[in-house]
């Protein structure tokens, strides 16, 4: 099909005067971001120089590594490793037997259980409790409880929000828990 | 050639016809701050590859063709907007893009005030597929097999959806004039 194949003149003339429209420029700005980003793709810096002129150059090249300076430290750690491998294994054993001698014990499934609890609680670090609030949000009046032989009361309902934080003492994360609670009150109303 | 030369050689192709890029990629986009985004991931893209393939080919050209640069622009652009509708869907938010999307796509000096404002306003609100044929044929200068080539589609749909498109060009600016 040629390009011009069944435009009407009329459709040229509106196709010539559109490329008139010239687009808009690429804002300068812009395209000295790119430049920076093409620098640093290509191992390059562009670096502000005090006069407002950006000067372009070259990064250091890395100093060539001599990998037989790292065969001591390697065997260091190699050692290293071997030793909390061999101390972890051995503890992991440990508890293992623990486990198994709970549920292999006379005593109920549930000691069994209680001991392989006990046994992983030591493993699991304690958590340290950061915050620990009590907040009341709101006081209801229910009103006026009647019971038979017995003084009027009135009951007022507390509701509360405990909020509790803990941090164990490792990592920074925080385990958050709000239990939302609610007490009754009964306040004894004078009759008249 | 070093890459401070290559990279000078790249700027001043951008310069040249950065606008034309930049044209395409605020076609395609809902803002102005995506059809940056676009625009300058693609040249990061086309760069990268073309660093890759510069390595491994000694005769490698230097400067890509254009319609690999707006095959760039179009597959970022799509990148962008499956991330976009991604986030729109999650904060349900209504932005105007319309608004913004009008900035800044031709300069004003280039033809009678109200025969650009009624053009552009006429492009605007085509079609998007009439839109992007149109402005890779007028403004990026390709053929119709090379627009095929962008927008996956055939030679001659691109030829036909030109056609539509000046048409309903044409029947818009006539409303708008009138």
């Amino acid at each position: 099909m040629k390009e011009s194949d069944e435009i009407t003149p009329d459709e040229i003339s509106i196709e010539k005067s559109l490329s008139h429209l010239k687009p808009m420029d690429v804002p300068e700005d812009w395209l000295s971001e790119i430049e920076d980003r093409l620098a640093r793709e290509s191992g390059e810096e562009s670096v502000k120089i005090a006069t407002g002129k950006t000067q372009t150059v070259q990064s250091p090249k890395p100093y060539p590594v001599d990998f037989r300076m790292f065969i001591w430290t390697a065997a260091a750690f190699l050692m290293i490793g071997v030793f909390v491998g061999w101390f972890a294994g051995r503890s992991f054993m440990t508890t293992g037997d623990s486990v198994i001698s709970g549920m292999d014990s006379n005593s109920s499934k549930m000691d069994g259980f209680a001991s392989s609890q006990n046994s992983n609680a030591s493993i699991i670090e304690p958590f340290e409790t950061v915050v620990r609030n009590q907040q009341l949000r709101k006081v209801n009046d229910d009103g006026i409880v009647l019971s038979i032989g017995e003084t009027p009361m009135k009951r007022l309902r507390y509701e509360f929000v405990d909020t509790y934080v803990w941090e164990p003492a490792s990592d920074g994360a925080l385990m958050r828990m709000e239990v939302p609670r609610e007490d009754f009150v009964l306040v004894p109303v004078s009759t008249y | 050639m070093t890459n401070k030369s290559k990279q000078q050689e790249w700027m001043r192709w951008l310069h040249a016809k950065g606008s034309r890029f930049l044209l395409f990629a605020r076609q395609q986009t809902r803002t102005e701050a995506d059809a940056k985004d676009v625009f300058q991931d693609a040249v990061l893209k086309i760069w990268k590859r073309f660093e890759q393939e510069g390595a491994a080919k000694s005769e490698h050209p230097i400067l890509p063709q254009d319609a690999q640069m707006y095959v760039a622009i179009r597959q970022c652009a799509v990148d962008l907007a499956r991330k976009e509708s991604r986030r729109i869907l999650r904060e349900t938010k209504m932005l105007s893009w319309e608004d913004d999307r009008n900035l800044n796509w031709f300069c004003p000096d280039s033809g009678s005030e109200e025969y650009f404002e009624t053009a552009k306003s006429s492009l605007m609100s085509l079609e998007a597929k009439y839109q992007e044929v149109l402005t890779l044929k007028i403004w990026g200068q390709l053929t119709f097999a090379r627009i095929g080539e962008v927008l996956g589609i055939p030679a001659n749909t691109a030829a036909s959806r030109y056609r539509y498109g000046l048409q309903a060009l044409r029947k818009k600016m006539k409303v708008q004039s009138i």
